[in-house]
């Protein structure tokens, strides 16, 4: 139960910090999320984004840090295995389908839509 | 930069609502994250997968229904009244990656399209894989994997 | 430089205007008005803004019943990359074409140079055009169109029309009195998003200039507007050019972008933009009413931002440009 709080706290964080730089900085979006991907990233140095997974579920997994943290993970999972050269062969593994459905729904869609006012 | 016009700008440049911006970011952001968990459980119990399995069909349900909003038309409006609250979830990602696709449709599949897909999102994954490189060679250098 | 004309008047103008004007407090005053899409038929953007071009030079040619024999001189600029909406617009008339560009000043670049050919008795009908496209300027200069980015208050909306103005030799109600060429000014302005900004400091400059030239002060016009400062660029100019040039706009002073839109109930932010903007404003709503005799003397000042993205990223700052316009019916 305290999973749907945690997530809820998370998440809504996340956005509001993002809309606070956002609105007073000349920082753009793109710039915003790829700074939240890094640290997604950063936070799993010391697994610390991995424990906010576990109390915030879902609230932790669909923040743009969430990104981070799969590719780190990926690259991880097989560095663990195979030395640092691993990393590369990992690091796509749990964002694989994250990329491709996107890539795939993207295109589909643009044959079949076209921009409106 | 003319300090005096500077001045004289600043005077008439107004405020961007930055309370009722982050608020409105904060409590969408946050149902958001709620009814994430919610589908997550749901997709866990209806088809009996672990929390990792059912995370990432979330996801894929978040990005779907960004892309086939942006499709609509729709999904900028709501951006435009929710804010970050749709562009940090991975529904950002989405919306920028259908939105570029969709307006470079006609300059042609490999020419528009294909050139222009990662526009917007091209940062995120170039960033996120960079960042990667780095903190993970310092993990492995410090806990060894 | 300030040019006084003893023979050039505005024969005809021809506008069309899109669904976001039409939804205007101006709408009344356009010739031809588009409400469904911002496609007019056509597969792209960018071809829908050739389009609008098409139509209003196509239109004010006909209404005139005039061939392309008749007119000398063809002028148009747009805001697309290499000018193509006035490129592709002018392949499809035979006439001597003359490309420019000045952003959203382009329509006073062109009146300048069609009423100095009149003058010149270099020709005797020139057609001056411009057009911009919503979708196409976001496209070319922001992000694609269905993406949302959070926009600003002091971002000011593109829009969407073509307006073709028929100078020529031949005694007609409303003259162009004088013009004056401004001169790009620069004062720093790096936000992309808050273009009053950036060129309030060019309009002082040829309000300032075109009113010494011609040894007059803001009260002998009618009406004063400015192309496309919008609702907090309109404040900068009066402070601006109080402070540097020591010179009051009154009452009688306007802006196109605030004109063009209800700016309460459409999504238009700080106002209306775009090459097209000034010249709806100016040859829809202003010349018709000069025609009736609401005004008789007015100076127009349509603004241009004079940047690209390109110089933008490169952290540059964006310098402009304003040209002024006298009008006066006779």
């Amino acid at each position: 139960m305290m999973t749907y709080i945690y997530a809820f706290l998370f998440c809504g964080f996340v956005c509001m910090i993002a809309q606070l730089i956002l609105d007073n900085t000349k920082l753009t979006p793109g710039h915003i999320t790829s700074l939240f991907v890094v640290i997604g990233s950063f936070l799993d140095i010391f697994s610390i984004y991995d424990k906010i997974v576990i109390y915030a579920g879902a609230g932790a997994l669909i923040p743009i840090t969430s990104f981070g943290h799969l590719l780190i993970h990926g690259a991880m999972e097989t560095a663990g295995q195979q030395g640092p050269l691993g990393l590369a062969f990992g690091i796509f593994n749990l964002t694989s389908a994250g990329i491709s459905v996107a890539l795939f729904l993207s295109f589909v869609l643009a044959l079949l839509f076209k921009p409106k006012h | 930069m003319d300090k005096k016009y500077q001045d004289i700008v600043d005077k008439h440049t107004p405020r961007e609502d930055i309370v009722k911006n982050a608020l409105i970011s904060f409590f969408v952001g946050g149902l958001l994250g709620s009814l994430s968990e919610l589908l997550l459980r749901v997709y866990s119990m209806t088809l009996n997968l672990p929390r990792k399995e059912s995370g990432v069909l979330v996801i894929l349900t978040l990005i779907a229904i960004a892309s086939i909003l942006t499709a609509l038309g729709v999904f900028d409006v709501l951006v435009s009244k929710l804010k970050s609250a749709l562009l940090i979830p991975i529904t950002g990602f989405a919306h920028s990656m259908t939105s570029a696709a969709l307006e470079y449709k006609n300059e042609g599949l490999v020419l528009g399209i294909g050139a222009n897909i990662f526009k917007l999102a091209g940062t995120v994954i170039l960033y996120g894989v960079v960042s990667v490189y780095f903190f993970g060679l310092i993990r492995l250098l410090i806990m060894g994997g | 430089m300030t040019i006084k004309y003893n023979n050039v008047y505005v024969e005809d103008a021809y506008t069309v205007c899109g669904p976001y004007e039409n939804d205007g407090p101006l709408s009344n005053y356009f010739d031809k008005k588009h409400e469904k899409d911002l496609y007019f038929g056509e597969k792209s953007l960018e071809k829908a803004e050739v389009h609008l071009l098409k139509e209003a030079n196509k239109n004010i040619l006909s209404k005139n019943k005039l061939k392309e024999d008749d007119v000398d001189l063809l002028i148009s600029g747009d805001l697309q990359n290499q000018i193509t909406s006035s490129n592709y617009m002018a392949r499809d008339f035979d006439i001597p074409y003359l490309g420019i560009f000045e952003a959203c000043s382009t329509i006073a670049e062109g009146l300048i140079l069609g009423s100095t050919f009149i003058e010149g008795k270099n020709a005797k009908k020139v057609i001056v055009s411009t057009a911009s496209h919503n979708m196409a300027e976001e496209k070319q200069f922001r992000n694609p169109t269905e993406y949302g980015a959070p926009k600003k208050k002091t971002t000011t909306f593109t829009a969407t029309g073509g307006v073709s103005i028929l100078l020529s030799n031949k005694k007609s109600k409303v003259k162009i009195e004088s013009t004056t060429i401004g001169k790009v000014k620069d004062l720093g302005i790096k936000d992309v998003n808050n273009m009053g900004a950036a060129m309030a400091p060019a309009a002082a400059s040829v309000i300032y200039n075109h009113l010494k030239d011609t040894n007059r002060d803001p009260n002998y016009y009618d009406l004063i507007v400015t192309g496309d400062l919008g609702i907090y660029g309109k404040e900068i100019l009066k402070d601006y050019l109080k402070d540097k040039y020591n010179i009051t706009l009154g009452v009688n002073y306007n802006d196109c972008g605030t004109m063009l839109y209800d700016l309460d109930n459409q999504p238009v932010f700080a106002g209306a933009s775009g090459p097209v903007c000034s010249a709806l404003v100016t040859f829809g709503y202003i010349y018709k009413e000069m025609l009736k005799g609401k005004y008789k003397k007015v100076l127009v000042v349509p603004t241009g931002a004079l940047f690209s993205q390109t110089f933008v990223f490169q952290k540059e700052s964006i310098p402009s440009i304003a040209n002024a316009i006298s009008l006066e019916a006779i």
